[in-house]
């Protein structure tokens, strides 16, 4: 049996970033993925001969001299075609009942566009926005630097920014205004740590993108890569067992009955499934503490078109949150309440060649007469659709009544966080894995260590989520395998030319 | 919380979680040496301590700790810290 430096478990985002860098370093490696495509949240699939994406509308620090395109510069990833700009002057509307505001490539124009709302408040605005700036760059695999300060990352990770808003202000509006990036991270103001939604933010307020021919494209090209440099990828291998002695893993087994020997083993899946493997080798400490983390929302998606896109500015996304307070942002209530937010991906955009999408924060809780039924046997339940169209039916009359204009809307599929579970394996169908609290990130995080001596995790419930987290979470994971200080070096030799540039 | 009520806590923690005998666990206890836990425990440990205390530890401070009696010194000062 072929015996690989690495075995790469799934194939998100943050397992093929981790398989390219590993590569690159001239190690043997192989991926394996559960299901016929690749990329995880990042897939997309066909319907109608229509491409739609699931987990990746748009991207930020994608510009030149910006943390992800150093990144894929530093991976040798053509980028042509796979990325196209949204609107730089506004590529986010955020309605909220009483106004509306929008989020620019451009502090200061952002700034500006919400001093116009919130006039007494121009200088807490600017002062938290210059913060948000300062923070981001603290973040030793986002700026490539290695030499942090370990105590301001310290109070960045346990300070939350509900902490941090209350000190520029007390206004529940421009609270939300500030906060309303909570929907990128899944976690409220008063958990999540300032440090990571300075992050989410800034990665977003240099550069935007979308993807030209969805996540799809994208993922391939990142495969046809880590094959070049001698990565193997093996689909429909589902892990379903991990053999243990002396502490090391010693074969990862797979449903179809195949063994795979590596010295090292990077999970790229959520770390409460990899972990329900090698329990018994686990201590109490860290099995109770595991199994009290919170899992993030999911995310109910309806799949479709808007025949006529004229109502919508080109190449924006469109927010409409139904509160104007911080702690209700991202709320998840019953099946039948008003969703707390709505998002609608870029609508107008003639430029993408996928369909269109809207999307709102659900719970598991809603579709539990369903969990245990296979996706054939839900597909030809009458209640399960119907539950889904009524869901979808409140969406767009609340859309309606917000003033987007509905009548050219065709829905074609529903996605709930049945079909998140079931195609990604993620608890509950969480979107963005596990809650990111202070409780579970920073010092506390789980991973890239573990206590299995050669198992090491990745994905984004081990850093940050989004794309941009779970790939800078494949790097750091690396870092343990290859040399965390010299990959930032090359990476930081990398994002200073090209800023030059 | 007096220093007593923050050593049984402590110590009751340590036998739940962590599967350790009530004889070891003296204020002289060193982790590494006489309670085997490494660096990942400490992660582990500082977690439960934050639930089941309910205070917020700081983490540089706790990094230093090499001995139970040091994490006792700790956990009380900073419970003295919030009251
Ligand atoms: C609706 C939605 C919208 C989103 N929109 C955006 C966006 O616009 N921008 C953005 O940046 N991020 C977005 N995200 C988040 C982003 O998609 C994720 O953060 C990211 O893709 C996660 O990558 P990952 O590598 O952590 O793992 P995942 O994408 O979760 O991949 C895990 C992989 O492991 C496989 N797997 C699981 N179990 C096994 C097993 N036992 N054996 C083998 N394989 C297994 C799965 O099939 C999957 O392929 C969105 C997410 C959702 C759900």
């Amino acid at each position: 049996m072929k015996k690989y430096d690495v075995v790469i478990i799934g194939s998100g985002i943050s397992s093929i970033i981790s398989g390219l860098i590993l590569t690159k370093h001239r190690k043997s490696v192989c991926i394996l993925e559960q299901h016929y495509t690749p990329g995880g949240y990042t897939h997309s699939f066909t319907k109608n001969g229509v491409m739609y994406d699931t987990g990746a509308h748009y991207i930020g620090a994608l510009d030149k001299g910006r943390p992800f395109h150093t990144l894929l510069t530093y991976l040798d990833i053509p980028m042509d075609g796979l990325f196209f700009p949204l609107d730089r002057h506004g590529y986010d509307i955020l309605e909220f009942p009483s106004f509306s505001v929008e989020y620019a490539c451009d502090y200061e124009q952002t700034i500006s566009n919400l001093s116009t709302i919130f006039r007494k408040e121009s200088d807490a605005i600017r002062r938290y926005f210059d913060y948000v700036k300062k923070v981001a760059l603290q973040f030793p695999t986002y700026e490539y630097d290695s030499s942090y300060d370990e105590a301001s990352m310290q109070k960045i990770m346990n300070t939350s920014l509900q902490d941090v808003l209350d000190t520029f202000t007390r206004r529940p509006r421009l609270q939300s205004a500030l906060a309303a990036y909570c929907t990128l991270h899944g976690v409220f103001p008063k958990d999540v740590p300032f440090g990571i939604h300075a992050v989410v933010t800034d990665s977003l307020m240099h550069s935007v993108h979308g993807l030209r021919n969805g996540g799809q494209a994208f993922v391939d090209a990142l495969l046809v890569r880590f094959k070049n440099q001698g990565g193997e990828l093996f689909m429909q291998e589902k892990v379903v067992d991990l053999d243990i002695e002396n502490s090391l893993i010693k074969k990862v087994t797979t449903a179809s009955g195949k063994h795979f020997i590596a010295e090292w083993i990077i999970s790229g899946i959520h770390p409460k499934a990899i972990f329900s493997f090698v329990r018994k080798h686990l201590k109490k400490a860290f099995t109770n503490r595991l199994d009290n983390i919170q899992e993030s929302a999911s995310f109910l998606t309806i799949y479709g078109e808007f025949k006529d896109v004229k109502h919508f500015a080109p190449l924006k996304n469109y927010y409409y949150f139904q509160q104007e307070s911080p702690d209700k942002l991202i709320e998840v209530g019953t099946a039948s309440d008003t969703p707390s937010c709505i998002f609608l991906s870029h609508p107008n955009t003639l430029d993408r060649k996928t369909g269109q999408t809207i999307i709102i924060p659900a719970k598991m809780e809603w579709f539990k007469r369903w969990e245990n039924l296979c996706s054939n046997e839900r597909k030809n339940d009458g209640a399960y659709n119907s539950i889904k169209q009524t869901i979808a039916q409140k969406i767009l009359k609340t859309l309606a009544s917000r003033g987007v204009s509905i009548d050219s809307w065709k829905t074609l599929d529903i996605s709930t966080p049945i079909t998140n579970r079931d195609f990604n394996g993620s608890i509950d169908g969480s979107a963005y894995g596990i809650y990111h609290s202070i409780d579970n990130t920073g010092v506390r995080a789980l991973g890239p260590r573990t206590h299995i001596r050669n198992l090491l995790i990745t994905g984004q419930s081990t850093l940050f989520p989004g794309m941009l987290g779970a790939a800078i979470s494949g790097l750091r994971s690396c870092g343990h395998l290859i040399g965390i200080r010299s990959l930032l070096e090359e990476l930081k030799k990398i994002q200073h030319t090209n800023r030059k540039g | 919380m007096n220093r007593d009520e923050i050593v049984n806590k402590v110590n009751d923690m340590l036998m739940q979680n962590f599967e350790l005998t009530e004889d070891k666990l003296l204020p002289s206890s060193r982790f590494v040496e006489d309670l085997g836990l490494d660096s990942l425990d400490a992660v582990d440990m500082l977690v439960h301590l934050e639930n089941q205390l309910n205070v917020k530890v700081d983490v540089e401070k706790f990094r230093e700790v090499r001995t139970l009696g040091n994490v006792y010194d700790l956990v009380y000062e900073m419970s003295k810290e919030l009251t």
